[in-house]
């Protein structure tokens, strides 16, 4: 088996193994925070959660796929590790960007759902019986 | 969590040309509450149980629930009924921010009131 061809097989392998162990990592997590967001919806979350992984994994394949191909051949085993462990580390490095913004996105839609829910923040100024109010709307 | 029925009215001067703008900016903005203006002129043809003079004194919000704010916290409490203006609404209700609200907010009547300063003379006779 010729040098390139074994460091591109152990490219794939390490980086399908990487994607899937950060993907797992985010699905398991993920969900008890989506469930706290979406009020316990359970259904919705889960469906989110799972969206969220897909979309995850189209991205990191693609750019697997996309980064594949090394500019020349490698003769010997040190250029293939070499080769390697700059391909690997490109995928890691999008991998953590991922993460990073897959946490982003978490935490907005958090927040959003803080703000949304926030009761008045200041107290009345004073009291009056209710219902003196106009119909309002 | 607030009772889902809660709407507010906001009592402006309708004597004031920037008091009318802002009221009439208000029913553009998308609303997570009801909330209605009404000029404080007409309050007790519309059954507002506070007297037209100390309504005119201070912007003041009513609640459905009998919940009155004046000042710096009808204008909070409006932003908080809007979509848009939530979180500039808790913002401002922080110990660390309250004080800028105060001076904006303060800022804001103090304008509207020389506007309508300035206009007086010609709406007298």
């Amino acid at each position: 088996m010729d040098t390139t061809l074994f460091a591109y097989l152990a490219y794939v392998l390490i980086s399908v193994a990487l994607t899937v162990w950060v993907g797992r990592t985010l699905h398991k997590n993920g969900r008890a925070f989506l469930i706290d967001v979406f009020a316990s919806r359970e259904d919705l979350a889960d469906s989110v959660n799972h969206l969220l992984v897909v979309g995850f994994y189209l991205v990191n394949f693609g750019y697997m796929s996309l980064a594949l191909k090394l500019a020349e051949r490698v003769t010997t085993p040190t250029a293939a590790v070499e080769a390697l462990s700059y391909k690997v580390g490109l995928v890691l490095v999008v991998l953590g960007g991922m993460h990073f913004f897959n946490l982003f996105v978490f935490s907005r839609i958090r927040r959003h759902k803080v703000v949304y829910d926030a009761p008045v923040p200041v107290p009345p100024d004073m009291m009056l019986p209710p219902l003196t109010n106009p119909r309002a709307g | 969590m607030e009772p889902r029925d809660l709407s507010l009215v906001v009592w402006f001067d309708g004597e004031c040309g920037l008091c009318r703008r802002v009221a009439k900016w208000l029913q553009t903005q998308p609303k997570l509450v009801p909330v209605r203006c009404v000029a404080a002129q007409d309050a007790r043809g519309a059954g507002c149980p506070i007297d037209v003079k100390s309504l005119l004194e201070q912007v003041t919000v009513t609640a459905s629930n009998g919940a009155v704010w004046r000042g710096t916290n009808a204008w909070i409490v409006v932003l908080w009924a809007l979509r848009n203006y939530r979180a500039h609404a808790l913002r401002f209700a922080t110990p660390r921010w309250r004080p800028w609200a105060e001076r904006l907010f303060g800022a804001i009547a103090g304008i509207a009131s020389w506007t309508k300063r300035r206009k007086e003379p010609s709406v007298q006779p």
